[in-house]
C-alpha cells in the first residue's frame, strides 16, 4: 500500500487541525446561510466546535474499546462500510470545496475583477492535487511551517481593524432561543466536523492514539476559538444585513482597514496568504477521503484517488459558480443540509456491530 | 574520359573519415536511443599471484600496458645476492628515495641464507625492510591497487606473496586558506585534494578515541579511497549502515568527487536544494560529526559532504557559534530576511506592477512608470532578464581568475548597468530591485542553495507574471510542500521548525551557549542531548 501517510507528531497534526478548523469556520460556501441568523455566528461556531469535540472524544473512545488507529477500522467492522464511507468521503469532499469556493469568489469579484472562474482555479487546481498526492507527512509538517506565518497575518488582520468595531453591530444574537442555537450549531457540523474527521482518517500517521486524541483537542479547540473570534470581530465591523450580502467579508475587513490607514497596503497580500490556508485546508480534505475511500476499497496507491478527487472537487466548484436557479437551489441544499453526511454514518459507526454466528461456532 | 564525365554528373564519393558508431560496437541503436545502459563487464582480475617471478612480470607488464605505459617501473634485483625479487612501482606516485633507501639498499645487504623461497616475503619483512607501513598481500587486485595508489610492490621468486610498501610520495598542494567559506573569526584551513591529510586536519581538531575514519573504495574500475568520519556510539547505526549500503551501490567509471557521490546516494535526485553540505571547512565538518553526523571525504576532492543536512545548515555559516549571542541572533535575522527578500522581493515586485498596482502607493508608482518612461522591454521581460545577466556575470566572476574574477563584477555591476540605464534597455527601479535581490543571494552561505535560490526565483517571477499574487502563492506553497516532504538521509529538511524537535537553538534565534553533552535531537543520533 502507498498511502503515503507517513509519520509525524503531535505538533504537525495540531497544527494542521488548527489551521483547518479556522478556514472552515470562517471561510463558508455561502454567506447567507452563515449570517442569517443575525450575528450569532461566533457563537454557533463555539458551539459547533464542542459538538464536534464531544463527536471526537466518542469515535477515539470507540477506537479504544475496540481497538484500532483511525476511522477505517471501525467503519470496517460495519457491514454497510462502503455506504459509511463514501457519505463520509461526500461530507470531506464538500468541506474541501467550501473555503475555495470562497476565496475563489473574492478573487474573481475583489481582485482578478476582469478574470473567470475556470482561470482561477485552473491555477488552483495543480497545486491542490499535488498537495493532496503528497500525502499527509507532508500536508501536516507544511502546516506547522504556515501556521505561526497564518496566525501573524490573522492577529495582524484583526488587530489593525480595532478602529471599526462597534459593539451595537453584534444584534440581534438569537440567544433567547437555545434549542434554535444548538440546532443551527448542529447543522454547521459539515464545518466543524470535517477537521476532526479528517485527523481521525490519518489518524495511524499520528503513531498513538492518546497523540491523536491530543492534537485533536488542542487544534480544534485553538482552530474554533480562534475563528469565533475572527467572526466576532467581523459581527462588530458589519451589521448581518450587510453580512449576507458580502461575498467576502474578510476581505472586506482589510480593504476598510486600509482605506483608513493607506500605508497599509497589505490586504491582497494577507488575502493570498490566506488562500495558501484554504488550499491546505481543502487538500487535507481531499487526501482524508482519499485515504477512506483506498482503506475500504482496496485500493493500494492514493495518487490516482487523489487526483479524481481534486479534479471532481474543482469541477464541482465550477458548476456551483454558474449563477442559475438550480444551481443556487442546490447550493443552498448542499450546504445546509450536509450535516447529515456525518450526522448519519457516525451513529452506526460508533455501534458496535453484532457479529454473526460462524457455522463451525454454531455446531459446537 | 568515361570516367571524368561520369564524376562531372554524380556526386563525389564522401571522404572517409573515421567515425565512431554505436553500431558497431553495441548493435543498432532503438528508435528513440534510450536503451538501457549495459554495464560494462568490468573485467576482474582474480586470483592470486604465482610462484614464479617471470609470470609475475609478464602478468603485471600485461596489466599496466608497461609496453606503452612507461610510468610502471618493475625493478629486478638480486635478494642477498642470492634470490631474484622486484620492485614494482608507479614513477611520480612513488617516492624514488624512499624505495632506493628502504627497500633496495636493505635488500642488497640482507642474508636470507637458509630462508626457503616460500618463507622469503615474511623473513624479508621481518629482518631487512626498514618500512613502517607494510603489509603482505597474495591477491592480483590488490596488488594491483596498491601499485595504482603509489606504494611499491615487492614480488619474489619462488614466494606466492608479495609486499605492499607504503612508499606514496605524489606532489599535492598544502594546507591553505578557504576560498568560498572565508570568515573573520575562527580557523583559516581548508582541505585539499589529498584525503590522508584531510583526515589529519579532522584528527587535530577531534583528539578523541570514539572517532572513527573509515576508509572504503568506491566500486567500479577507478576504485577511489573515501572516508566515512564519525563519531562511534554517537552516530546513529541506521544512517551509518544506510549510507554504507548506498556508497557500496556505487559503480561508476566517472572520477568521483563530493558533488557526484551525492547525486549517486542522494534520496531526491529532482529537488533543487542539496542533501549534503559541502564545506571546504575541517571545523566545520568536524562540528558536524560531534553532532553525531557524517562527514564524506573523496579522494582528490578539497571539500567533504556532510549529512544528513536541513534548511538551517544551508542557512549556517562557519562562524555563527562563534559570535556573541545578540551579535549573532542579529546576524542571523539579517541572513534570513536576506535570504526570504531575494527571493521574493522580485515576484512581488512583478507581481504588484502588473497585476495589482493599487497595493503601491502614489509615489511609488509615479516613479516606476517615470523611470520606466523610455524602456521598451516589458517590466517582465526586463526583470527575467536582469535576473539571468546577473547571474551570467557572477557565473563569469567565479570561472575567472582572482583579480579579474573582481574586475568581472565591477564592470558587470557597474559599467553594465549604467550603460544598460543609459540605453533604455533596463529601468533604474528594476536595477536596484535586482541589485538587492543580487545581495540578498549572497547572504545565503551555502553555494547550491544560492543557485536554487536564484532558479527558484526566476520560477516565481513567470508565475507572478501570469497570475500576480496568486501565482506566487501556488508556487510557493507548492515549493513549500515539496520541500516538507523531502529527507536528508532520513532527517526532514525542515527539521527542527517541522517537525518540532528539543533543540530548535541556533538556527533562528541564537540562545547562550551553554555546556552540553550529545548531539541535538534533530539528527537522530544514538547519544543524544538530555
Amino acid at each position: 500500500m502507498n498511502l503515503r501517510i507517513g509519520a509525524f507528531g503531535r505538533q504537525e497534526s495540531a497544527a494542521m487541525v488548527l489551521i483547518a478548523a479556522f478556514f472552515s469556520g470562517c471561510f463558508a460556501a455561502d454567506s447567507r446561510l452563515l449570517f442569517e441568523n443575525g450575528n450569532a455566528s461566533w457563537i454557533i461556531e463555539i458551539i459547533s466546535t464542542i459538538q464536534a469535540l464531544l463527536l471526537f472524544e466518542a469515535t477515539v473512545w470507540a477506537l479504544r474499546v475496540r481497538g484500532g488507529n483511525d476511522l477505517s477500522a471501525l467503519i470496517g467492522d460495519s457491514r454497510i462500510k462502503r455506504a459509511l464511507a463514501v457519505f463520509l468521503m461526500l461530507a470531506l469532499l464538500l468541506a474541501a470545496m467550501q473555503p475555495l469556493q470562497r476565496f475563489l469568489l473574492t478573487m474573481t469579484q475583489y481582485v482578478f475583477v476582469e478574470s473567470k472562474h475556470v482561470t482561477a482555479c485552473l491555477y488552483l487546481l495543480p497545486c491542490l492535487f499535488l498537495l493532496t498526492a503528497l500525502g499527509a507527512e507532508t500536508l501536516v509538517r507544511t502546516a506547522r511551517i504556515l501556521l505561526p506565518i497564518l496566525l501573524v497575518s490573522i492577529a495582524a488582520a484583526l488587530l489593525s481593524g480595532v478602529g471599526q468595531y462597534h459593539l451595537y453591530r453584534i444584534h440581534p444574537i438569537p440567544l433567547s432561543e437555545p434549542a434554535k442555537v444548538f440546532t443551527l450549531a448542529g447543522s454547521a457540523q459539515i464545518r466543524a466536523a470535517p477537521p476532526l474527521l479528517a485527523l481521525l482518517c490519518i489518524g495511524e500517521g499520528t503513531q498513538d492514539r492518546m497523540a491523536m486524541r491530543s492534537a485533536g483537542r488542542i487544534g480544534a479547540i485553538a482552530g474554533g476559538a480562534l475563528a469565533a473570534l475572527a467572526l466576532f470581530a467581523l459581527s462588530m465591523t458589519f451589521t448581518y444585513t450587510q453580512l449576507k450580502d458580502m461575498p467576502a467579508p474578510f476581505y472586506r475587513m482589510l480593504v476598510e482597514v486600509r482605506a483608513e490607514n493607506p500605508t497599509l497596503r497589505l490586504d491582497r497580500a494577507v488575502l493570498f496568504l490566506w488562500l495558501g490556508g484554504a488550499v491546505l485546508t481543502s487538500a487535507f480534505y481531499l487526501y482524508a477521503a482519499c485515504v477512506l475511500f483506498c482503506k475500504t476499497f482496496r485500493v493500494r496507491d492514493s495518487r490516482p484517488v487523489a487526483l479524481c478527487l481534486s479534479g471532481i472537487a474543482s469541477a464541482l466548484i465550477l458548476v456551483l459558480f454558474y449563477e442559475t436557479e438550480t444551481t443556487a437551489e442546490i447550493l443552498e441544499h448542499l450546504y445546509r443540509d450536509a450535516w447529515m453526511l456525518i450526522g448519519l454514518p457516525f451513529p452506526l459507526i460508533l455501534l458496535k456491530p453484532r457479529r454473526r454466528k460462524t457455522k463451525c461456532a454454531a455446531s459446537v | 574520359m568515361k570516367n571524368a564525365i561520369r564524376n562531372l554528373f554524380q556526386f563525389d564519393a564522401p571522404y572517409r573519415q573515421f567515425e565512431l558508431r554505436e553500431t558497431e560496437s553495441e548493435g543498432t541503436p532503438s528508435f528513440f536511443a534510450r536503451r538501457k545502459e549495459k554495464r560494462a563487464k568490468v573485467r576482474q582480475t582474480q586470483g592470486r599471484i604465482e610462484k614464479n617471478l617471470d609470470a609475475n612480470r609478464r602478468w603485471l607488464a600485461a596489466r599496466f600496458s608497461a609496453q606503452v605505459n612507461t610510468d610502471l617501473i618493475l625493478r629486478p634485483f638480486l635478494l642477498g645476492g642470492t634470490a631474484r625479487a622486484l620492485a614494482v612501482s608507479m614513477n611520480g606516485m612513488a617516492d624514488d628515495k624512499l624505495i632506493a633507501d628502504f627497500i633496495l639498499r636493505p635488500a642488497f645487504g640482507a642474508c636470507v641464507d637458509g630462508v626457503s623461497r616460500t618463507e622469503l616475503p615474511t623473513f624479508f619483512c621481518e629482518h631487512a625492510l626498514s618500512m613502517h607501513e607494510t603489509e603482505l598481500s597474495d591477491s592480483r587486485d590488490a596488488i594491483v591497487q596498491a601499485i595504482a595508489e603509489g606504494r611499491t610492490a615487492v614480488l619474489f621468486d619462488g614466494a606466492k606473496q608479495a609486499i605492499l610498501c607504503d612508499t606514496r610520495g605524489f606532489v599535492s598542494r598544502p594546507v591553505s586558506e578557504p576560498q568560498n567559506e572565508m570568515t573573520i573569526m575562527g580557523p583559516k584551513e581548508a582541505f585539499t585534494e589529498n584525503i590522508r591529510t584531510n583526515v589529519t586536519l579532522l584528527r587535530r581538531i577531534l583528539k578523541r578515541p570514539d572517532f572513527v575514519c573509515e576508509f572504503r573504495d568506491s566500486g567500479g574500475t577507478n576504485r577511489t579511497k573515501l572516508v566515512l568520519a564519525y563519531l562511534d556510539g554517537t552516530v546513529n547505526p541506521a544512517l551509518l549502515s544506510e549510507v554504507k549500503r548506498r556508497l557500496d551501490a556505487i559503480s561508476t567509471d566517472m572520477r568521483l568527487t563530493v558533488g557526484r557521490v551525492e547525486q549517486l546516494i542522494e534520496d531526491y535526485t529532482y529537488l533543487p536544494l542539496p542533501q549534503m553540505l559541502k564545506t571546504e571547512r575541517p571545523d566545520r565538518a568536524a562540528t558536524a560529526v560531534l553532532d553525531g553526523r557524517i562527514a564524506l571525504l573523496v579522494e582528490g576532492c578539497p571539500q567533504a559532504g556532510v549529512l544528513p543536512i536541513t534548511i538551517g545548515t544551508l542557512l549556517a555559516s562557519g562562524e555563527d557559534m562563534d559570535m556573541r549571542q545578540p551579535v549573532g541572533t542579529i546576524v542571523q535575522a539579517i541572513r534570513m530576511i536576506g535570504a526570504l527578500l531575494s527571493t521574493y522581493l522580485p515576484a512581488y515586485f512583478l507581481a504588484l506592477a502588473l497585476h495589482h498596482p493599487g497595493q503601491l502607493s502614489g509615489e511609488i508608482l509615479e516613479t516606476v512608470i517615470a523611470s520606466r518612461a523610455m524602456v521598451f522591454l516589458p517590466l517582465w521581460m526586463e526583470m527575467i532578464f536582469l535576473l539571468l545577466v546577473f547571474q551570467l556575470v557572477r557565473e563569469a566572476g567565479l570561472r575567472v581568475p582572482g583579480s579579474i574574477g573582481h574586475a568581472i563584477g565591477i564592470i558587470g555591476g557597474l559599467l553594465l548597468g549604467q550603460a544598460a540605464v543609459s540605453a533604455n534597455i533596463v529601468s533604474t527601479v528594476v536595477l536596484i530591485i535586482v541589485a538587492l535581490t543580487g545581495l540578498g543571494n549572497f547572504a545565503i552561505p551555502d553555494y547550491s542553495a544560492q543557485i536554487a535560490a536564484a532558479y527558484y526565483r526566476v520560477l516565481l517571477c513567470i508565475a507572478a507574471t501570469f497570475a500576480g499574487l496568486l501565482g506566487i502563492t501556488v508556487t510557493g506553497l507548492c515549493a513549500t510542500a515539496v520541500m516538507c516532504s523531502a529527507k536528508s538521509f532520513g532527517v526532514p529538511f525542515f527539521a527542527p521548525f517541522s517537525p518540532v524537535t528539543k533543540h530548535a537553538e541556533h538556527l533562528l534565534f541564537r540562545t547562550r551557549l551553554k555546556n552540553r553533552a550529545g548531539a541535538p535531537d534533530r539528527w537522530n543520533a544514538k547519544r543524544r542531548r538530555a
